[in-house]
């Protein structure tokens, strides 16, 4: 048995001319919780529909569970859930017929249905239309949907678009328990990293078609420098001083620039100059930066 | 399995649909013009002579054929398609694991057995509206209701349709626009009124329903024809269903 839920290798695919996906080198672990994160447009939802087979014509090779998709496919949809964008129901029906259209399909037992509706505690109102259902509701049914037939493995694209901070709490509370308590792997592909960093076990980051970073949190961390923090007046003329000097602002906050460098004598030189052009500089030290600070520097940089 | 598992869940989906009330309302809704001519033509003075059954079918199967089989087909399988195309239900039911085969055929065979049920509720029409009509005047519909004429008049233009069922089907499946697939019914529909009575009207699949009620009869081997056309056409546009990416 395979230790990884998803891989792929050199996964690219192409819309004409436009290369949407670039070879992608995917390793999700059986049992993680996999962010996979990037800006909109970065191909996330392109590898998602590749991954289920709703996308053909890629290159590279793909294995879910270890299986090859080319002649694997249902077997491998049989063991998946997914809920790609918006979920997809039928507004006419009720929750509770939603999921039965979605059993009969799957050809799963009737009691499937009620341990779903519990699982996204959407029990009471089952016998609603979908039509009534508030947004929250739906992506809570659409969650259901995907988890009816006790997946092993879970795609989802952006599960949280339109819920509410409450929501979008009970959303991540349900996503670190489905790995510990019933062993499904969890693939969330999202925009904001926020969202992801406090459930996921593992990330990687997609830009412009290339997979930037694939590993845990703590690596990530790892990986980036320190930088260094002034606190200063004008930080917009001073980010165009240090521009024309070829030093790297990553950000330029109010009243402060983020500036990557970690060695002592390039905060000294960086003071030097700053000084000496006129600006308050009122304190330089060094940080960590946060996730989403990385997350932004290696999208920027892909973008660059 | 998956055909019969699809079947079940698309039958399902039929719960509190337009499509589901149209099977009834459009067959029955020609029916009602019918009757209500007939009621005002047997209410006058002289009426002529007493109506018969026959007259009765042809009637209401020549205003069944013409007029309402085109666009109730049109817009039977325009709301079947659109019950997918809305919120992307491809992605749902793409995803899951049954054959996409399974899928487009049974959604097929639930728009067939619709127009089977609809000939069989015309029919059921056509005699409760004789019976009524037979209150108002006792001279009409004095003889036995002619159940071996009415249903091999409406099976022949129900196995005639078939053709346009799958085309129909066909087309709103692939198109996601609701407005295609009806203006591709309707410019079907007013192409016929020009075609029906040409020599080209033997070929074109909206006028095949027509032949059983024109003084030549159903011509040739139009049955197999239709039967023949629709498979073809069935296969084809399964295969390309089954091949096809999901935006």
């Amino acid at each position: 048995m395979s230790t990884h839920s998803i891989e792929t290798f050199a996964l690219s695919y192409s819309f004409g001319p436009r290369a949407v996906l670039s070879g992608i080198d995917l390793k999700v672990p059986a049992g993680a919780v996999y962010g996979f994160l990037g800006p909109n447009g970065a191909g996330k939802t392109t590898t998602i529909r590749l991954l289920l087979g709703l996308l053909r014509g890629g290159s590279g090779t793909l294995r879910l569970f270890g299986l090859p998709i080319e002649k694997n496919l249902r077997t491998i949809l049989g063991r998946t859930g997914a809920l790609v964008e918006s979920p997809s129901l039928y507004r006419h029906l009720t929750g509770r017929e939603n999921l039965e259209v979605r059993r009969v399909l799957s050809g799963l037992p009737k009691s499937a249905i009620s341990r779903a509706l519990e699982l996204v505690k959407l029990s009471d109102e089952g016998d609603r239309l979908v039509s009534t259902y508030s947004l929250g509701m739906r992506q809570r049914l659409g969650l259901a949907q995907a988890l009816l037939a006790e997946p092993q493995l879970l795609i989802l694209d952006e599960p949280t678009n339109g819920l509410d901070p409450a929501g979008i709490q009970e959303m991540r509370e349900l996503l670190r328990r489905l790995p510990l308590e019933h062993g499904i792997t969890v693939f969330l592909s999202s925009h904001l990293l926020s969202e992801v960093e406090q459930v996921a076990t593992h990330i990687g980051i997609l830009a412009d078609g290339r997979l930037r970073f694939q590993g845990t949190a703590s690596e990530l961390r790892e990986r980036q420098q320190q930088v260094l923090r002034v606190d200063l007046d004008r930080p917009a003329d001073a980010e165009k001083l240090l521009h024309g000097a070829a030093w790297r602002v990553i950000r330029c906050g109010s009243g402060h620039l983020l500036i990557d460098t970690n060695r002592n004598l390039d905060a000294a030189a960086v003071n030097r100059l700053l000084i000496t052009s006129g600006f308050e500089v009122s304190s330089l030290r060094f940080e960590q930066p946060s996730l989403e600070q990385m997350f932004l520097q290696l999208t920027q940089e892909a973008q660059a | 399995m998956d055909f019969f598992r699809a079947l079940n869940a698309e039958v399902l989906k039929l719960r509190r649909t337009l499509a589901l009330a149209m099977v009834f309302v459009c067959p029955l809704l020609i029916v009602a013009l019918q009757f209500m001519i007939q009621f005002d033509r047997l209410g006058r003075p002289n009426p002529g002579n007493p109506p018969q059954w026959d007259q009765l079918i042809r009637n209401i199967a020549g205003l069944w054929v013409v007029l309402m089989l085109p666009l109730y087909l049109t817009l039977e399988t325009a709301l079947l398609g659109a019950l997918e195309h809305s919120e992307s239900q491809w992605r749902n039911l793409f995803t899951l694991p049954v054959a996409r085969s399974a899928i487009y055929f049974s959604k097929l065979i639930v728009a067939t057995v619709m127009l089977a049920v609809s000939h069989l509720a015309l029919a059921g029409g056509i005699y409760l509206s004789g019976k009524l009509l037979a209150l108002r005047d006792p001279r009409a519909y004095t003889a036995g209701f002619p159940l071996a004429m009415a249903f091999s008049m409406l099976g022949t233009i129900f196995v005639l349709a078939l053709l346009i069922v799958v085309l129909h089907h066909a087309i709103s499946l692939h198109w996601h626009s609701f407005t295609v697939a009806t203006g591709a019914g309707i410019s079907a529909t007013v192409i016929n009124f020009i075609v029906v009575n040409s020599k080209y009207g033997i070929y074109y699949p909206w006028s095949l329903p027509v032949q059983p009620l024109s003084p030549q009869g159903v011509q040739g081997h139009s049955l197999i024809y239709s039967c023949t056309g629709a498979l073809i056409v069935a296969a084809l546009s399964s295969w390309h269903f089954s091949r096809r990416d999901v935006s």
